[in-house]
């Protein structure tokens, strides 16, 4: 029910911004690790590199971040303030998608323009790219919504969760990394179609895998 | 029909059983203490009651539906107030309920958890992280937040841990109080004291089995314990 994952949605963002325990922690990274690019990549290099490295910004951040909008839940032990409610699962999941959704639009505002900043890059189509790495990480944060319940009554979970999230969403790293390229090189919508097409389904598919399953995932 | 059935309940967690076997039947209004030592499976079946988890085995029916089966409209009419208080310690305490209250769907939401917070002496505090509360008033706001719907079935477990002595007598007129207005109270407890002052009736529950139950009154009750698991051990 849509009213369910709105309230979901809103509370998780409430403590985040009240607490940004999450947010400061992925900028904070995501900074460190662009600034180690920075110096380490060499600039005649930096035009071809620049989409993967990005990418790979992006990728150790959300690894990290993502999952901590079910880890939080259960070190709480809120979590099963949620199961008993008369809340779908799979509304507890969408609330969380979307929660993840709007720090990753965050990050992606803060971090692509300082990321273009200090490589001093030139982008042919600005609008294309923040649209392939908008998706890459839609496909992202399904993932990493989904499979961190997995993970949750792990002893090393913190660690385990990139573990399995890696080889799911090599996918989406490879598709976004070349409509990244694309979009850098001056590409237009039609030239990224295929990239598209494979980032949306991978998204169909995980959500409607992700909402079928969840339910086991969350019990006992 | 009944407020809880449990019939032939087990559950596992891998090769470790929970629960053997367990039957019970709880009439609508009636207050009921699970009584047990630590480990006995007490929170195992109020996870399950309460939809938390499903069982291996048997069945559990709340108000005649199957826990395997629970719609929205059961859980609405199922309070629980855990051990853990199921509270967000960066949420002030309007904004825990508020969450809560909307979850449930609570008509006029703002006006009933006013009401809640101060009738748990909490109004004043209605502003203020939740993690800024003692022990006690954390525990008040936790049953503010279990009560916040109406709950039909009003779930206790181990409500009393931690507590003092006061925060134990606003606990105590509140089970009064719930049974007053005919709501079921299921109250799980390791405690033998509290079992006569909370409820009714009471179950015994040792190592996962259920080995008896009886109105609280007549034959002491620690006397019946003492036997009651005696005889599990000889057999």
């Amino acid at each position: 029910m849509l009213r369910h994952i709105k309230e979901i949605a809103i509370k998780d963002l409430r403590l985040e911004f009240r607490t940004k325990s999450t947010l400061n922690f992925m900028l904070l990274f995501a900074l460190i690790t662009s600034m180690m690019f920075s110096i380490s990549v060499p600039f005649q290099s930096i035009q071809g590199t620049a989409p993967g490295l990005l990418w790979l910004v992006f990728l150790f951040v959300g690894l990290m971040g993502f999952s901590r909008a079910f880890l939080r839940e259960v070190e709480l032990g809120t979590l099963d303030g949620l199961k008993s409610a008369p809340v779908s699962p799979s509304d507890i999941l969408l609330g969380k998608v979307i929660y993840n959704l709007v720090l990753v639009l965050i990050m992606e505002a803060i971090i692509v323009p300082v990321f273009i900043g200090l490589f001093d890059l030139e982008i042919g189509n600005l609008p294309l790219a923040f649209l392939v790495i908008t998706t890459g990480n839609a496909g992202f944060v399904v993932v990493s919504s989904s499979l961190s319940t997995l993970v949750l009554r792990a002893r090393s979970r913190e660690l385990l969760a990139p573990l399995i999230m890696f080889p799911v969403i090599y996918p989406v790293i490879s598709t976004t990394i070349s409509g990244l390229r694309m979009a850098m090189g001056g590409g237009v919508l039609m030239d990224v179609k295929n990239e598209f097409i494979l980032l949306v389904s991978f998204i169909i598919i995980m959500l409607i895998v992700s909402l079928l399953t969840f339910e086991y995932a969350l019990e006992d | 029909m009944k407020a809880i059935e449990i019939s032939n309940l087990v559950k596992r967690y891998g090769n470790f059983t929970a629960l053997r076997d367990v039957s019970l039947e709880v009439n609508i209004g009636d207050s009921w203490a699970i009584l047990g030592p630590n480990g006995a499976g007490k929170t195992t079946l109020i996870r399950i009651i309460s939809g938390q988890a499903k069982p291996t085995g048997g069945e559990v029916k709340v108000f005649g539906v199957s826990s395997n089966e629970f719609t929205e409209e059961i859980k609405r009419r199922i309070g629980i107030l855990s051990h853990n208080h199921l509270l967000y310690e960066d949420l002030t305490a309007w904004e825990n309920l508020i969450f809560y209250g909307r979850l449930y769907g609570v008509e006029g939401i703002e006006d009933v958890a006013e009401d809640m917070l101060r009738k748990m002496g909490l109004i004043g505090r209605a502003d203020d992280p939740v993690r800024t509360f003692s022990r006690g008033m954390k525990q008040k706001l936790a049953i503010a937040r279990a009560l916040i719907h109406s709950p039909d079935l009003v779930i206790l477990d181990e409500p009393t841990s931690g507590l003092d002595v006061r925060s134990r007598k606003d606990l105590a007129d509140m089970v009064s109080s719930l049974k007053r207005d005919g709501k079921t109270v299921l109250f799980t407890t390791h405690n033998l004291e509290e079992v006569s002052e909370f409820c009714s009736y009471v179950a015994i529950l040792h190592r996962g089995r259920l080995l008896g139950t009886r109105r609280v009154g007549g034959e002491p009750l620690e006397d019946y314990y003492l036997r009651l698991v005696e005889d599990a051990s000889t057999h």
